[in-house]
């Protein structure tokens, strides 16, 4: 049908966020569906409802733009302002407002969404939005689709299920499941297939109940719903559907529920209804008529009747022509017929009307309408089948639309003739717009073919006649459809096939001429080869032999038949000539019969050929006498042969005649018999008027009885519920719904179904009980919400014959009653408690009270009273005054009885008296007497006693204490005042306070004026109280005056409390005055003291600091600050060890830490430490923590102190390391010395050269010591090392030593090995070479160049002739390896005649 | 035994040679610079040896160190420092130390008691 996934169509109010909320929540991910939000007039943000899904949901969500494509999983939802329909499989969005008003924008979708996706749409409802889906849920159901409806919400009808939001989907996945399912298993084709072949039985089921008859319906619509229940029961076969039918008697009406689902409305198609007022009614109103009758057979919930009625209403009003009209609407659905003659309609469905059109004819009825009484008294509506009832009569319209479509085509073709034979001559037909007349045309003419307007042809003879009506063929209707199916089944196979083409083809193409007569000797069929014979005669057409045949062949087929007729076999006449064209042909007539039972009999032509062509020949030939003589003969024979027909035919005829005769004897006495019954019919007929008139009345007082109990019900406002014995409503008042959500149109649903606003749940056990005990049962039921509260009585429902069926509730309000009870109640409370408060007030007052009668006798005494009388309650009540009290009774009595006589009170009388309580003590009392009266006359005399003995007391006490308190504050030396805001001086003063401010008290108080002083000027008490009041409304302050008499500036110190006015302005100042001058002075000093001591701090390079015992640190010199680039603010209060200095290690915030634990304990400690300045840069200081001890020897506050070391401290590592490498070089050269030593040793021949050679080679070693030292032992020349070495050996003479060349700089290392080396070489010089004559010298050359190869020479010349040595001597020894080694180079030597000659060479690399 | 002598300072170095050639054994050196040490560690495979400890501009010996004690070779230090604490990093700890200039005799015993171990 559509590729469309399943669509899910919700339907949401703006209440309904919470139920929303929760169905998308619970939709899965993955299930193929599509859903669709419409929201009843939308007009809020969509944004805001996305928003709101898409926090629930992983779904895509999309806003839908006009002919976007329908995909599954995902939701849609509406922009504001349009109308959303489904068409093409694409959305279509609209905010165009169809003619007629426009149906709710939720109603509009669930109707177009039914017709876009049929079975595959799910209609959801939640409950703010119930108000106008009744006709879109109807339509989705209509289609196979399901609707679902929030529980807790009014469902109409045709919903499928009732749940909570977060169950739906779930619900909706598991029907898609099993559409699913029922698709994959056999095709939707195959459960279809198989509901068909069930289909009778399935129908079958539900006649039993004898109401309906399905089986003319179509059954592809029944299929359908059969199949829609059978998924929404998550069935999949037929069979077992069959059993649920059987057991379940509920899924019985269910399913005819499903079958007689209609959509109706009012003026649908309303162009047609224009059709039908232009060319039925106003014609009809022509007529002369007296009444006219209307039947809408199918009227469902009578929509439709209605239409036509407000049609001729209209007419009527325009007109003025007020001739009855009566519409009948039946249908044979129970349920939407109570719907439709209740008459009340919802708002949604009326809308189509207009506004003129509703106010005419509708009363508003709540939030629906009625339809007035003009036009309910127009309409009846009555239960009725088109197929198997009688159908009504003389009607001049019929509206019969959308009934047809559901029928069959045999029905259709049984129900035409039934309403030819329902209507008056003339009168019309008005069906739907997809109906047609089909193969029953003939029996009406075509008024308007486009408005399907129909008027009954006259000239049709009724071929229905009620009389007549045979009892439905109602099983064996659907049998034989099934047979049939099979039958077909059987004939399409492929050789029954060919067997019957071949047999068409031989009879129409070589079969001799045949035809079928019947009974009436009517031709019904002619054969192809036949229908050269066929001739009608002129005259109106008839199929009757005589008429219909040619000529030549009408007797003797006529006489064939006959013979066949009366003998039952075949009859054959020969030889009959017939004229074709222009040749005559000779045929044999061949009749015989169809079948046995069959009264049909077919006959056939034989052509007689060749053999009897002469013979044809013949007869046609005039000539010859043989040819005359036969002819003759054959006439003769026909003679004859008619004679014996008309013979025959003449005594037939009289049988007949008298037969006639007879039957009109039996005629008239059946004429009489007729007239004896038409009396009869006609008394019948007085007695059923009498019974109507009484039926008339009866219905009349009914209705003046229902009036009466209407009103009864509405004006007893008492809520009145008649439910049935299953608890379904059967009448309710209008008060109940305020206790339930309840309409007209929940009649007949379960009580339990609809809504309830009572706090009640019990309703059902409730009205159970008292079904069982026919007792009435009374409770109280509360709307918490309203706080209203219900007497609700269930009385058994009692039939007229005493029959119980059902229950009636009635629900009382008793709201205000309860309301008051509490109230009094709650009075009643009070007064108790408020007279046993007074009870208990005069127990226990601490005033004594009592009552004396005139003889002063006591009536009642408290206990306060009888404690100060010393006796207790009881023994005083009946006893007289003076025997109880001699002693008080003296003193009053004489007041009492002036009291008692005048009636007027005595207060306040002081009595001082003894009590037999306190024998002896003389107690002061404060009493008052009054009269008691009753009227005007004293009865009595009430007592009110006061014990003031103890507040005569405190008076004396307080005034001593004011004494004692004054003389302190003297010698405290306070000044005392009381000051008066408002005036600005003193109210009252002591004499400390003249003396504070140098005032002389003859001058009077103290004024404003006297407190002069420096830093503040006090020109009026608003700027006082702005300085010195606190916010608890005490007064501390401070300030400095120059005292009045000598001008001295003094501080004084205020200590008081403000008194406020009434208004809640200040209004005094009370306090004292202290002079501070003093302790002023003294802090000032410390003060002083205090910077001097900050100042010498800081002028100290030490740091110094105090820590409190905590390590915080409290104060910090500046240098301190300075050094570590710090404020004081990010040091002082932090713990020392978190301050810059330290929080760079742990290690040593764990040794400050443990330092100042121990100074703490009084231990003093003292460290180099290294602490960290500005900049990150790094100090070593000589720290110090020194406890300071108060004078019981606890430590009070620890002083930290460093003294930078840093300089020293490196200084000293200097030290260290130049004393390790001084004893590493004093070391080395011993060992230099010890290797010496150890040489010269080995090569010395004496002691004495031993020891001569040693000093030389020491004072070599010294020599170039001393070279190093003069360059701080960082290296030497070559050239002053040389010149250095060879100093000691040139001796006299000019230019014995020459340096050429390059100098080099040559490392320590280098120079202590070659200056021994020189060493050598100078003093071989000296003892055997050029330095040993006077005019040898030496030429030294250095080349050196910076790949740090060089080429040194040492040249002897011009001294004695030299030969090479015998024996390497220690020098040589020495210079060879010594350099070689330590140069890395090649040593030779040259003994040449003019002296020795070295050469060192390094050629680089290594 | 086979000796080895690392000595910066030539006649020192020179020296030591001599004296332990004297004493009878053969050696190698004196070695100026590790790398000339590990060298001849290498080919000379000394049983026992005497390092310096302060190479002077060749830095000090503790690379030969480590590699005569990576295998197991027993040797000495020779240096001029007096104490432990300016013996500085260059030095592997555990090691006999012996004073420079050096005293015959111990160096003798040194010598001696490590011969007579490999013996």
């Amino acid at each position: 049908m559509t590729d469309l996934p399943p669509i899910v169509g919700i339907g949401a109010s703006e209440s309904d966020k919470e139920a929303l909320e929760e169905f998308i929540s619970a939709v899965p991910e993955e299930s193929g569906i599509a859903y669709v939000v419409v929201q009843q007039f939308a007009s809020g943000a969509p944004s805001q409802t996305g928003h709101l899904i898409g926090a629930h949901t992983a779904l895509p969500v999309d806003l839908i733009k006009d002919g976007d494509p329908i995909e599954p999983d995902h939701i849609y939802l509406v922009p504001p302002g349009s109308f959303l329909e489904i068409a093409q499989d694409h959305f279509r969005l609209g905010t165009d407002i169809p003619e007629g008003g426009a149906p709710a924008p939720i109603e509009r979708f669930l109707i177009s969404l039914s017709q876009a996706a049929g079975q595959r749409a799910f209609g959801v409802i939640l409950s703010g939005a119930t108000q106008d889906v009744t006709t879109g849920l109807r339509a989705i159901t209509a289609q196979g689709g399901v609707s679902i409806v929030q529980d807790g919400a009014a469902a109409p009808s045709e919903t499928a299920f009732v749940l909570h939001p977060r169950d739906m989907p779930q619900k909706i996945v598991e029907l898609v499941h099993q559409q699913h399912r029922i698709d994959d298993q056999s095709g939707h084709d195959g459960i279809l297939e198989d509901i068909k072949a069930h289909l009778a039985d399935i129908v079958g089921r539900l006649e039993t109940g004898g109401e309906h008859a399905f089986a003319g319906y179509k059954p592809g619509t029944l299929i359908r719903r059969v199949a829609r229940r059978m998924t929404l029961l998550r069935q999949s076969s037929a069979r077992r559907y069959l059993q649920i039918l059987d057991e379940q008697p509920d899924e019985r009406k269910l399913l005819v529920q499903d079958f007689l689902i209609g959509v109706t409305e009012f003026f649908r198609d309303s162009e047609k209804f224009e059709a039908l007022r232009k060319n039925v009614l106003y014609p009809l109103f022509e007529r002369e008529d007296e009444s006219f009758r209307v039947w809408v057979p199918g009227c469902a919930t009578g929509e439709e009747a209605y239409s036509i009625a407000i049609l001729i209403q209209e007419i009527i009003d325009e007109t003025g022509d007020d001739r009855p009209w009566k519409i009948f609407g039946t249908d044979i659905d129970a349920d939407a017929l109570r719907f439709a003659r209740a008459g009340q309609y919802l708002k949604s469905s009326t809308t189509v009307l207009g506004d003129a059109r509703l106010k005419r004819h509708f009363e508003p009825d709540g939030d629906n309408f009625r339809v007035n009484v003009a036009l309910r008294d127009m309409c009846v509506f009555a239960p009725h089948n088109l197929l198997t009832d009688q159908p009504f009569s003389k009607l001049d319209l019929v509206s019969c639309r959308n009934l047809m479509i559901y029928l069959t085509a045999d029905s259709q073709a049984l129900v035409l003739p039934r309403l030819h034979y329902a209507l008056k001559p003339k009168g019309f037909l008005f069906l739907g717009p997809s109906e047609t007349l089909g193969r029953n045309e003939h029996y009406f003419e075509t008024v308007d073919r486009n408005a399907k307007i129909f008027r009954r042809d006259d000239e049709t003879e009724t071929s229905f006649s009620a009389m007549s009506l045979a009892a439905p063929q109602r099983k064996g209707q659907p049998h034989a459809i099934a047979n049939r199916t099979v039958v077909h089944r059987v004939s399409s196979s492929a050789a029954t096939e060919i067997e019957n083409r071949s047999e068409q083809a031989f009879l129409q193409r070589h079969a001799p001429p045949f035809m079928t007569v019947n009974r009436q000797n009517e031709v019904i069929y002619v054969s192809e080869a036949m229908t050269a014979f066929v001739r009608p005669s002129r005259g109106a057409t008839s199929t009757a032999l005589e008429d219909f045949l040619t000529m030549e062949l009408r007797l003797p087929v006529h006489r064939a038949i006959e013979q066949t007729r009366s003998t039952g076999m075949a009859a054959e006449i020969q030889s009959v000539v017939v004229q074709i064209g222009d040749t005559p042909k000779l045929f044999d007539i061949s009749a015989e019969p169809f079948e046995e039972s069959s009264s049909l009999i077919l006959v056939a032509l034989t052509e007689v050929r060749q053999r009897n062509m002469n013979e044809i020949e013949g007869i046609d030939k005039p000539i010859g006498s043989s040819d005359h003589q036969q002819e003759l003969l054959l006439t003769r024979r026909r003679l004859s042969e008619m004679l014996r027909q008309y013979t025959s035919t003449d005594q037939e005829l009289r049988g007949a005649n008298e037969e006639l005769l007879s039957m009109n004897e039996e005629f008239q006495s059946s004429n009489e018999e007729l007239e004896t019954g038409r009396e009869e019919l006609q008394a019948i007929n007085e007695e059923l008027e009498t019974i109507n008139a009484e039926l008339s009345e009866t219905n009349r007082q009914l209705t003046s009885a229902n009036n009466n109990l209407k009103n009864l019900l509405e004006s007893t406002n008492i809520a009145a519920l008649f439910i049935d014995q299953n608890d379904h409503v059967r009448l309710f008042t209008p008060q109940v719904e305020r206790l339930f959500g309840i309409q007209a149109r929940d009649i007949g649903r379960s009580i339990h179904d609809l809504a309830r606003k009572i706090d009640y749940h019990d309703l059902q056990e409730d009205a159970a009980r008292v079904r069982q005990t026919l007792q009435p049962f009374e409770r109280e039921v509360r709307i918490e919400l309203t706080d209203e509260t219900f007497i609700m009585r269930l009385l058994p429902y009692r039939t007229v014959d005493n029959r119980l069926d059902g229950t009636v509730a009635t629900f009382i309000d008793v709201s205000g009653r309860k309301r008051n009870e509490k109230k009094l109640e709650e009075n009643a409370k009070m007064l108790a408690e408020q007279y046993s408060e007074l009870e208990t007030l005069y127990d226990s007052a601490p005033i004594g009270l009592s009552l004396i009668d005139r003889n002063l006798r006591y009536l009642r005494v408290n206990e306060t009273l009888a404690a100060i009388n010393g006796f207790t309650v009881a023994e005083h009540i009946g006893k007289l005054q003076e025997h109880l009290l001699p002693e008080a009774h003296a003193n009053v009595s004489d007041i009492q009885k002036q009291v008692l006589r005048t009636g007027k009170a005595a207060t306040d009388m002081i009595v001082q008296t003894a009590t037999p309580a306190d024998p002896g003590h003389i107690r002061e009392f404060i009493v008052d007497f009054y009269p008691v009266k009753h009227g005007n006359d004293v009865f009595a005399l009430g007592t009110c006693v006061r014990e003031v003995t103890a507040e005569r007391e405190l008076e004396r006490q307080i005034a001593e204490s004011a004494a004692r308190q004054r003389v302190a504050v003297d010698a405290a030396g306070l000044g005392v005042f009381e000051w008066n805001l408002r005036k600005g001086h003193a109210i009252w003063e002591n004499n400390r306070m003249f003396e504070i401010f140098g005032c002389d008290p003859a001058d009077g108080p103290l004024q404003l004026a006297d407190a002069t002083q420096d830093d503040i000027n006090l020109t009026s008490n608003d700027k006082l109280l702005q300085n010195v009041t606190n916010k608890d409304g005490t007064v501390n302050f401070e300030m400095r005056i120059r005292r009045r008499n000598d001008g001295a500036a003094r501080d004084l110190e205020y200590f008081g409390a403000l008194e406020y006015a009434a208004d809640g302005t200040p209004d005094r100042l009370i306090g004292v005055v202290a002079d501070i001058t003093e302790k002023t002075r003294a802090r000032q000093r410390e003060r002083e003291n205090l910077n001097r001591v900050q100042r010498l701090q800081n002028s100290l390079s030490a740091f110094v600091g105090i820590l409190d015992t905590t390590g915080t640190l409290i104060e910090v010199n500046a240098a301190a600050l300075e050094r570590g680039g710090l404020s004081r603010s990010e040091v002082i209060g932090k713990k020392l060890w978190d301050c810059w200095w330290w929080s760079f290690s742990t290690r040593s915030q764990d040794r400050l830490k443990t330092a100042i634990d121990r100074a703490v304990n009084g231990e003093m400690s003292r460290y180099d430490v290294e602490v960290r300045m500005a900049g990150g840069q790094m100090a070593i200081i000589d720290f110090q923590l020194v406890p300071n001890f108060d004078e019981e020897g606890n430590v009070v506050e620890i002083v930290p102190s460093g003294v930078e070391v840093t300089q020293r401290v490196v200084a000293e590592r200097q030290k260290d390391i130049l004393l390790a490498e001084l004893e590493h070089r004093v070391k080395n050269t011993l060992a230099t010395v010890q290797a010496i030593t150890r040489f010269t040793a080995r090569m010395s021949k004496s002691k004495e050269d031993m020891a001569k050679s040693l000093v030389e080679r020491l004072g070599a070693m010294s020599r170039t010591h001393d070279a190093l030292t003069a360059r701080d032992w960082k290296g030497q020349n070559l050239r002053a090392l040389v010149e250095t070495e060879i100093a000691p050996y040139i001796g006299a003479g000019k230019n014995r030593f020459t340096y050429r060349g390059d100098d080099m700089f040559l490392e320590p290392k280098t120079v202590l090995s070659l200056g021994l080396a020189l060493h050598e070489l100078a003093t071989n010089a000296a003892k055997y070479g050029a330095f040993s004559n006077t005019s040898g010298r030496v030429e030294f050359t250095a080349e050196y160049d910076k790949d740090s190869t060089f080429k040194l020479e040492w040249c002897e010349l011009d001294g004695p002739e030299v030969l090479p040595p015998d024996h390497e001597g220690f020098g040589t020894f020495l210079v060879q390896n010594l350099l070689e080694k330590e140069l890395d180079a090649t040593v030779r030597v040259l003994y040449n005649k003019s002296g020795v000659q070295w050469s060192i060479v390094k050629t680089g690399g290594a | 035994m086979k000796v080895l002598v690392l000595e910066d300072e030539l006649i020192v170095g020179m020296d030591l040679v001599m004296l332990l050639e004297e004493w009878g054994h053969t050696v190698s050196g004196p070695h100026q610079s590790p790398q000339d040490a590990i060298d001849a560690i290498k080919t000379f495979e000394p049983e026992i040896a005497l390092l310096d400890l302060n190479l002077g501009k060749f830095g000090n010996s503790r690379a030969v160190a480590e590699t005569l004690k990576q295998r197991g070779i027993v040797f000495a230090y020779l240096t001029g420092y007096g104490s432990a604490r300016s013996v500085g990093a260059g030095a592997l700890e555990d090691v006999l130390i012996l004073s420079k200039p050096f005293i015959e005799a111990e160096m003798k015993s040194f010598i001696d008691a490590h011969a007579s171990a490999a013996l």
